[in-house]
């Protein structure tokens, strides 16, 4: 097997390889925006007492939570149409699968961070006058903020290495693109094997900044405090 | 000022009966303080008054909002969601773990309901908050997170958040339970400053001595019972029930 052709060809196909990372990054940061929001919306709605919301909000996300990723974006791309009579492109349905999936797992991370706040400060806020929603805004969640970002940090580098299954409805992602050269070419090692490189790089390259991002914001807040009780 | 009247009022968590019929009548101005041992639903009763728990049976006269199970009301008309929060805004309270809001500064921890929720105009918000913390001693503070102050200290700001919202009705929850002897004595000395004769005040508290100086009134709880309920001098010096009897022995 010859792998002294690998670099020769990553360079050859290096436009095509890049325009599938540009899908692979589009597809990630959509979704995740999505799921940020969502994932909020139904932990607000799994912890409330209405059982109305509570339920339908509860199944939704142990769905989207116990359905593996490949099967969702299957089941988006091909029987949701049926059951709701709008048909998407592949595109927007690898957004909505990768959006639910990554809503189902930040909205336990948002519960789990919300839970962590102690009930003190829920009291507080309360005997202040403060209702519900003002004291999440203001209170609560910047406080869970802290412990959320890293989880949030954490999903948006799953969502990415979860972004390689949407080949499979043919979204011209970077595994498309690798598929295709390989009906082509027939080099199956080499090609593969720049895939996987391409998303072992970029993959790090995300963690890596996400990590940075992380302890700044935790030593950010770490360090106004230490400078306001020098001041 | 607010009458706060008691009548039969019963508080279940789960299983566990805590009050068990509680009868009780402050007059607006009093100072009770509420004495027993742990367990006797002390917290508890404090807590129903500005609605932090639900009561299941009975009913609480704070004003004119009476909480009854489930829900309040004024004036026989049941009070909104919102109308609830801003009932809760006439009852400030004090808690023995003092939870200021650990992102804010202590200016910030203080102006944050006036200006949020009733809102007061930033300045004046300010204007006040500073003046309320160069009475109790800590405006150098003002833009420290309450990590950088001391139990005392933070407690002091907590009462000082408290009265920011001009409440007609004062709770203290065992204010000085998690302080050392020194500061407790600094807490002490502020809440005897700012309650005697003024806002009705509920001060559940291990401190008797302190109780004894500050109070109108005593409640004697125990097993979820009001014991005794009567003034304070009569309290100390001729208790009526063996309980009381009991308790003020012991703790002289």
């Amino acid at each position: 097997m010859d792998v002294s052709r690998i670099p020769a060809l990553a360079w050859e196909y290096r436009a095509v390889f890049l325009s599938g990372a540009g899908i692979t990054f589009s597809l990630t940061i959509l979704s995740m925006i999505i799921a940020a929001i969502a994932g909020l919306g139904f932990c607000l709605a799994s912890m409330s007492g209405n059982r109305l919301l509570r339920w339908p909000a509860i199944v939704f996300i142990e769905f989207f939570r116990n359905t593996p990723i490949l099967v969702l974006v299957v089941w988006v791309h091909f029987a949701l149409p049926d059951l709701i009579g709008i048909k998407f492109v592949a595109y927007v349905s690898s957004v909505i699968a990768l959006a639910f999936q990554s809503t189902g797992y930040l909205s336990e991370e948002y519960r789990a961070g919300i839970e962590a706040i102690d009930r003190g400060q829920f009291d507080a806020a309360r005997a202040l006058g403060m209702p519900y929603a003002y004291l999440m805004r203001r209170i609560v969640l910047p406080q869970a903020m802290t412990k959320l970002a890293p989880a949030l940090l954490n999903q948006f580098v799953l969502c990415f290495k979860s972004t390689a299954v949407v080949s499979v409805i043919a979204v011209p992602d970077i595994m498309y693109h690798a598929n295709v050269i390989v009906n082509e070419t027939f080099l199956s090692m080499q090609i593969y094997t720049i895939a996987a490189l391409m998303y072992f790089l970029l993959v790090f390259a995300v963690s890596a900044g996400a990590r940075r991002l992380t302890d700044a914001l935790v030593h950010g807040r770490a360090h106004a405090e230490w400078r306001s009780a020098m001041a | 000022m607010s009458r706060i009247v008691f009548r039969d009022v019963h508080k279940r968590y789960g299983r566990t009966d805590v009050l068990k019929g509680i009868d009780l009548t402050i007059g607006a101005h009093d100072t009770v303080a509420i004495l027993g041992q742990s367990g006797s639903g002390k917290t508890t009763l404090i807590r129903c008054v500005n609605a932090l728990e639900s009561i299941q049976a009975g009913h609480i006269e704070v004003g004119d909002v009476t909480l009854l199970p489930g829900r309040l009301e004024r004036g026989g008309k049941r009070l909104s969601g919102r109308d609830v929060a801003r009932y809760r805004e006439r009852c400030g309270m004090v808690f023995q773990g003092f939870h200021l809001f650990p992102h804010f500064t202590v200016l910030q921890n203080l102006i944050e309901a006036p200006v949020g929720i009733r809102g007061l105009d930033k300045e004046e918000a300010v204007a006040r908050a500073e003046g309320l913390l160069r009475e109790i001693g800590l405006l150098d503070k003002a833009g420290a997170h309450p990590s950088a102050l001391s139990g005392g200290q933070q407690q002091r700001v907590a009462i000082a958040r408290a009265l920011m919202m001009e409440p007609d009705v004062l709770l203290f929850d065992e204010p000085t339970s998690a302080l050392d002897p020194v500061t407790t004595v600094e807490v002490l000395s502020l809440i005897r400053k700012i309650t005697v004769g003024t806002r009705t005040t509920l001060i559940v508290t291990h401190e008797i001595a302190f109780a004894r100086r500050i109070a109108s009134h005593i409640a004697f709880m125990k097993d979820g019972l009001i014991e005794t309920y009567c003034p304070t001098e009569e309290f100390f010096d001729s208790p009526r029930t063996e309980a009381s009897r009991a308790f003020v022995a012991q703790h002289h």
